[in-house]
């Protein structure tokens, strides 16, 4: 059957911002669906609001909407673009939910329009877990045993009936969002209540619980003729109990047998029939009691998921590809598998290698919050490795992990620190406390579990032992003693000499130890071991990714390293050759606008006729696809994985620029082995990060600087602090995403601060800066060559310096700036790229206050903003800071116009808004500060400043109201600001509540204000007003550290309830034109492709 | 770290060195390697897989340890095993002991510790070849000496060496109708198979004569998997044309060696692959149904396309999607057919084989 004819325009749906759950992992299979569906003739029109994705790129789609993911929004699109389809199977939840929305709205029937890939019947069989067990039982499988319930009285029923533990989730949440495993009945009826309202239609499972059962995973594929394949089988390290997404997985399956393998590959086949997947991919999952191997089925998502990219990295399928070619008609043995070809994409993936992918936890942002694992997802990214061996695959992803481990095991941190201490001291109580914390961090699920077995093993704990208290299959806790029993052999090289000294050295490298590691096992230097290993010529050799476990040639160039025989690469001779190193995982500060400028940088490098090579480890991104660059290396992104490639690549230097942090942290050290850095120098790199050399360029250049000083010790701080006046902004040196940042309003906080910021920085300085009070930030992104200079973009912070510009909303071009402080950002601007001699990116931050922009700091790489500024200008900053990096004149690649000072105009206002995980982190409370929060960013763009505000807050989850009744409750210094936002909203229609004080406020200054009881005066107070939803938008100040336990209570209450809620007067200003804008026209649409045209 | 050395030396002269997990000794035979992830109990206890030396892709191997039930003869087969890593501890719920403590057992080396992949690829350049491997002489060029003195595997007849001794029943009884099994080194699962489904099953040695099988009455004919090349067991080959012959209308059934014996009863050619179909994930067409199922296979050898296109008896019924070559034929009243893969009864895939075969037993009743 080949592809459909019927067919001419197909809408595919994004996933919208990156949230907890869903990540860069749909921007890979979007990219991949657009390209396949593009190449197959069809004209593609794509909407998704997240503008750093590759995918919402101008020249991908056909038709480009940068427009909120939302029925009204997509209707509009519908009616211009006129689809034949929507394939909503690649853009997560969030597609799949608005495709059901679409459908039950009558919006698909009115417009003709059909679901591909999975329609309205099999997504409603699929996601609705009361029929998704009808039909599962229809064929004869197991499931554990549950019941639904609507209201607490019948869940009390349903949970008598099937004893505790039991599970409980609501329907048709994301990630597992509101779901919880209770053991009590206290704990029971807090999470049905809890689940009952993030249900949207108040629906919550009871389900027996599987907890420490064996957890399965399948990816597999059907097609129109009922061809079926299994990609890929996935095994959770963590037993049942830990989402998914929050477990160490790895692939394929380990610890099951054939005849099991074959049950639940073809049960999975058979789900896909009974809920009518016909042309797709779909991943579900199993449980297995490894008593008696009895096995039920979990869920099913009939789509492309997190799951089934790593299946495609892991195998270098790619099922995003194949899926999309499905949806249209195509059948697998119609169409090849890329890497084998001619061979037919109907075989399954065999592997000669082990995967393993951990996820990568925030916890440390949230300083409050229960860090157990369960059953709602709260890791923020991951990372993957390919071994040999389950051992090396393990060492190698703990390392790409970056956090402050090379390895397993050896290094002195986190949950090491303190039972390194005990086992040191030697005495039994200290070993009995030891013992203790052990059997406490093994006994419930957390991301420390897995370095806490080297400890048990080490107090004595056997294999079955550990796998009593935690219930990890014995086969992985094995794995992991073979490695701690490696570690003790690790000192013995250098008692060795000659070939049993190579032999050892070779086999603690198979075990994937690290340089550094051996380094700390022998008290040598991680650069002596380098030496010592090429001395021996143990250096690894790179295989294959060939779907076929070498059974025929591959055609791709997807490599992973390991210490062997045979070297799988063919190294060209390409004088031409750059490496480039991505972002490693996500985490909150570092996500996929890195990855966009990665991919950026090799798509203009290979169009410059460069062979690029691409290092990186997150397998949910498109950087990491197997057709992105000319050789892909999936590989920790270390000092010494990296010269490891280099080595044998010789390439003619390395991108760092792109990757955030992370690679710009290798860049010295590279630089040093004799790498050659490309663009900005190593050297101007460290003129921006250090704070000393900077001020004094800064002083040279005139640029304005708040006061400033760096303190390493409490005293030091305190005289600092005193010299340049409260409040203070307090941060340790060389840190991403605001990690630890205060503002501190007095001497005692600033004591408790630095008593807490000893763990951040070890040794290195704290940073005190004079903190500017209700200023203006400003973000600039410039590209420059060292002489002329290209500002892209000046973007204008709502919420005000102080709130890390990560979470902070903004808006381009500015638009309360007057020209003068315009001018002066530019001069500074030019004047220091100028001077730190920048080839690439820059981005400067800036305070103005009074009229005076003030320099906050300068990054000479890509910043967070590059793909929004990107977008906005229609500029790919990324793509041309590459070709300055090779040597290209900025003049030679924009417009002489626009050199050296001149904006770009743009006739539409663009607004970048963040999203916020408040709600994965129970007790958080939801203030925005110094440290950056938030996980994903989404963009409005539209007429002006109102509607963009509007689309970009209606992108992000946040539905400003029309009307209905708004609580104001204002921190002391925000109170006379307040006064004029209250009466604006009282203008607009709205009736204002307020607390005693603030309504007396209100009222002597003439406002019709009502007021509510705080929560101490009695009821109803604030908190019952909000629970009953009486309010429709709260504006909460926080009141600083002290007294402000009513604040967080609203401020969670608002979350719980989904109220929208602004948390400062910037954004309550914004909203306020937002709301006047909505109100004057209805939304309108408009793809990017049209903006730009207009636009010339 | 006690490590003991193992060497495996080719025909060509190649050598591989790493380390023994296995018994201490010495094995020689075809040099082969499997690319299932899953199953290598049932592979290397498949008779199928007699007087080779199998090399494993999957890097982990004795995951699962090995249990009573997934045996498919009384003991492992295979002369020689290699893994990347062999797993010290084995973990899963139905598992009765240790892969390893099997091979001391029956004496079969193993070796592990090595570059697997770089094996395999050897295999993919230059084919399958003669080799031997070795815990206790190192000395290529007396490892080489012996090696020269092992058979060729495609000279031997090596059935001989796995058939049973004697026919014995199986469900004797059963409520259907009696099946033949010809043992040319059954798997256990296919007589399980016909036992749960309520068949009597007699099973003959490979050697069994036409009127031996015939005496029994059996309703149908079952044509079993096995090891080596078919031309060295001319006999199993004249017993079936003899069959074919006498019963025109006898349902056969024939799987891997099984299906090349039906192929020379009919005229057709075999032919040696030159790295052979080891693994669970060769895509299968049927072309009556177009269908297409991802199957298990253990072939050194297949019918011959052209030889079965211009057979007057025979024609194509299923296509290898790999190298389009014939995964399965039938004669064209269609009573007897074959497929190179394992067929399974309860696979959705390919269970249909054995139901069109039940149809046809049942029928002939």
């Amino acid at each position: 059957m080949p592809k459909r004819t019927d067919l001419k325009k197909i809408l595919i749906i994004g996933s919208g911002p990156i949230v907890i759950g869903q990540a860069c992992e749909f921007d890979y299979s979007g990219v991949q669906a657009i390209k396949a569906l593009k190449k197959e003739g069809y004209k593609v029109v794509l909407v998704n609001s997240n503008p750093a994705t590759i995918m919402t790129d101008p020249e991908f789609a056909d038709a480009t909407y940068i427009e909120p993911l939302v029925p009204e929004i997509v209707e509009k699109i519908i009616e211009k673009e006129k689809p034949d389809a929507i394939l909503p199977t690649l853009g997560g939840q969030t597609a799949l939910n608005l495709a059901v929305a679409l459908a039950e709205k009558g919006i698909l029937a009115k417009h003709n329009v059909e679901l591909i890939g999975a329609d309205f019947d099999t997504i409603s069989k699929a996601e609705d877990r009361k029929l998704f067990k009808k039909m599962v039982e229809s064929i004869g499988l197991d499931l554990p045993k549950s019941g639904y319930a609507y209201n607490m009285k019948e869940a009390r029923e349903i949970a008598e009936s099937i004893g505790f533990p039991v599970i409980i989730r609501p329907s048709f949440t994301l990630g597992g969002v509101g779901s919880g495993t209770a053991w009590t009945k206290e704990e029971f009826e807090e999470i049905v209540q809890a689940g009952l309202q993030a249900s949207p239609i108040s629906e919550v499972l009871i389900e027996e619980s599987v907890l420490g059962w064996k957890e399965l995973e399948m990816e597999v594929m059907r097609d129109r003729k009922d061809n079926c394949i299994a990609i890929c089988s996935i095994e959770n390290v963590d037993p049942m109990g830990v989402h998914t997404g929050d477990s160490i997985t790895v692939a394929p399956a380990m610890t099951i047998t054939a005849k099991e393998y074959a049950k639940i590959r073809q049960d999975s086949f058979r789900i896909l029939r009974v809920i009518g997947m016909r042309h797709g991919g779909a991943n579900i999952q199993f449980a297995q009691n490894p008593k008696d191997g009895r096995l039920v089925v979990i869920e099913m998502n009939p789509r492309v998921s997190r799951s089934s990219a790593l299946a495609s990295k892991a195998t270098g399928l790619p099922i995003a590809k194949i899926s999309s070619l499905l949806a249209v008609g195509y059948t697998l043995d119609e169409l090849t598998n890329d890497i084998t070809a001619p061979n037919p994409a109907s075989f399954e993936p065999t592997v000669d290698y082990h995967v393993i992918k951990i996820p990568r936890f925030a916890f440390e942002k949230f300083g409050d919050t229960n860090t157990t694992l369960g059953t709602a997802m709260k890791s923020v990214g991951e990372t993957m490795a390919l071994g040999r061996t389950f051992k090396e695959a393990l060492q190698k992803a703990i390392r790409g992990l970056e956090v402050k481990r090379s390895g397993y095991g050896l290094e002195n941190v986190g949950v090491d620190k303190e039972l390194n201490k005990l086992l040191e001291s030697g005495t039994e109580e200290a070993k009995k406390k030891a013992l203790e914390i052990v059997t406490a961090k093994l006994a419930t699920p957390n991301c420390d579990r897995i370095y806490v077995i080297r400890y048990a093993l080490k107090l004595g704990m056997s294999v079955d032992d550990i796998f009593n208290i935690c219930k990890i299959d014995q086969w992985f806790v094995n794995q992991i003693k073979e490695i701690v029993d490696m570690e003790t052999e690790i000192p013995n090289i250098f008692k060795l000499k000659g070939e049993d000294q190579k032999l050892l050295l070779r086999r603690i490298k198979q075990y994937g130890f690290s340089d550094k590691q051996i380094a700390i096992a022998t008290g040598k230097k991680e650069e002596e071991i380098r030496a010592l290993r090429k001395e021996l010529n143990i250096i690894p050799v790179y295989k294959l990714v060939d779907t076929c476990g070498g059974e025929f040639k591959a055609n791709t160039a997807y490599y992973y390293s390991t210490y062997e025989e045979e070297d799988d690469v063919v190294v060209s001779d390409k004088k031409k050759k750059v490496m480039i190193l991505g972002a490693g995982p996500n985490r909150i500060g570092q996500g996929i606008e890195f990855d966009y400028c990665c991919v950026h940088a090799v798509l203009s490098l290979k169009q410059e006729g460069y062979e690029t090579i691409m290092v990186n480890c997150n397998p949910e991104t498109v950087s990491t696809d197997y057709d992105t660059a000319d050789k892909l290396y999936f590989e920790p992104l270390t000092v010494e994985d990296v010269l490891n490639i280099a080595d044998k690549e010789k390439p003619e230097g390395v991108v760092v620029q792109f990757g955030g942090q992370t690679p710009l942290n290798l860049a010295a050290a590279l630089n040093k082995a004799g790498l050659k850095i490309l663009g900005t120098s190593v050297e101007s790199i460290d003129m921006a990060e250090d704070r000393k050399i900077f001020s004094k360029v800064l002083k040279k250049l005139n640029i304005p600087q708040a006061d400033s000083g760096t303190a390493t010790n409490f005293e030091e701080a305190k005289e600092i602090a005193k010299k340049i006046g409260y409040p203070v902004m307090v941060r340790p040196s060389y840190v991403l995403g605001g990690r630890a940042m205060e503002i501190v309003y007095d001497e005692e906080h600033l004591e408790t601060y630095i008593s807490k910021a000893t763990d951040v920085t070890e040794g290195k300085p704290i940073l005190i800066d004079k903190y500017l009070d209700n200023a203006i930030e400003i973000d600039v992104d410039a590209l420059s060559d060292g002489k002329d200079v290209y500002i892209a973009g000046i973007m204008e912070h709502i919420e005000q310096a102080g709130i890390h510009s990560g979470d902070s909303a903004c808006v381009l071009p500015t638009h309360t700036l007057s020209k003068d402080v315009i001018t002066k950002i530019k001069e500074h601007t030019i004047n220091l790229a100028r001077e730190i001699n920048v080839k690439g990116l820059m981005n400067i931050q800036y305070a103005v206050k009074n009229g005076i922009p003030y320099l906050l700091e300068a990054n000479p790489r890509a910043s967070r903003t590059v793909p929004f500024v990107s977008k906005a200008v229609s500029y790919p900053l990324a793509k041309l800071a590459s070709k300055v990096m090779i040597g290209k004149a900025v003049k030679d690649l924009i417009p002489a116009e626009y050199l050296n000072g001149q904006l770009k105009h743009i006739d539409y206002t663009c607004v970048k808004e963040v999203v916020l995980p408040w709600i994965r982190f129970a007790n958080v409370d939801t203030v925005l500060g110094p440290e950056m929060k938030s996980t994903g960013e989404v963009m409005g763009i539209d007429k002006d400043f109102g509607k963009a505000f509007a689309k970009a807050e209606l992108a992000s989850g946040t539905i400003l109201p029309d009307n209905g009744t708004v609580f104001i409750s204002l921190g002391q210094r925000d109170k006379s600001k307040g006064l004029e936002i209250a009466k604006d909203f009282i203008d607009l229609g709205f009736s204002v509540i307020a607390t005693k004080h603030t309504a007396e406020f209100f009222r002597e200054n003439g406002l019709d204000v009502k007021e509510v009881h705080k929560i101490q005066e009695g009821r109803p107070n604030v908190v019952d007003i909000i629970s009953n939803k009486e309010v429709c938008l709260i504006v909460n100040t926080p009141s600083g550290q002290k007294g402000h336990h009513d604040g967080y209570s609203i401020r969670r209450t608002a979350l719980m309830y989904g109220i929208p809620l602004l948390t400062t007067l910037a954004a309550a200003r914004a909203s306020i034109e937002a709301i006047r804008a909505k109100r004057n026209s209805d939304w309108e649409v408009c793809a990017i492709q049209t903006h730009y045209k207009l636009d010339k | 770290m006690v490590l003991k050395k193992c060497i495996l030396v080719l025909q060509d002269g190649k050598v591989f060195n790493g380390f023994s997990c296995g018994a201490d000794g010495e094995a020689a035979g075809e040099l082969v390697f499997n690319t299932a992830v899953f199953g290598y109990q049932e592979i290397v206890t498949d008779p199928a897989t007699a007087k080779q030396l199998i090399c494993f892709a999957h890097p982990h191997v004795g995951d699962c340890g090995f249990n009573n039930e997934d045996f498919q003869s009384g003991a492992v087969q295979a002369a020689g095993l290699f893994f990347k890593e062999y797993s010290k501890r084995y973990s899963n719920w139905r598992a009765d002991g240790s892969m390893q403590d099997e091979l001391l057992k029956e004496n079969i080396v193993a070796m592990e510790g090595f570059d697997t992949r770089a094996l395999i690829k050897y295999i993919r350049e230059n084919g399958v070849q003669k080799a031997i491997v070795s815990t206790k002489d190192f000395d290529i060029d007396s490892l080489k000496a012996k090696l020269a003195k092992v058979e060729d595997y495609d000279k031997q007849d090596i059935v001989k060496t796995v058939t049973c001794s004697k026919k014995y029943f199986v469900n004797e009884d059963g409520q259907k109708q009696k099946i033949a099994v010809i043992d040319y080194g059954c798997p256990k699962s296919f007589l399980e198979t016909f036992k749960s489904q309520g068949y009597k099953v007699m099973i003959f040695p490979a050697t069994a004569s036409t009127d031996e099988i015939l005496a029994e009455n059996p309703k149908g004919i079952f044509l079993s998997s096995g090891p080596g090349y078919v031309v060295n067991s001319q006999y199993a080959v004249d017993t079936i044309k003899e069959i074919i012959k006498k019963c025109p209308d006898m349902p056969i059934f024939a799987i891997g060696f099984g299906s090349q014996v039906l192929a020379l009863a009919n005229g057709a050619k075999v032919v040696k692959h030159k790295i052979g179909h080891r693994g669970a994930n060769y895509p299968v067409r049927d072309i009556n149904t177009n269908k297409i199922a991802i199957t298990s296979q253990d072939n050194g050898y297949y019918a011959d396309k052209s030889s079965i296109e211009n057979s007057e008896n025979l024609q194509v019924t299923h296509i290898n999607l790999y190298d389009n070559t014939v995964a399965g034929f039938a004669n064209k009243k269609g009573n007897a057919f074959a497929v190179e893969f394992y067929p399974s009864l309860d696979s959705d895939e390919t269970g249909y084989l054995f139901e069109n075969f039940f149809d046809m037993v049942e029928k002939n009743a």
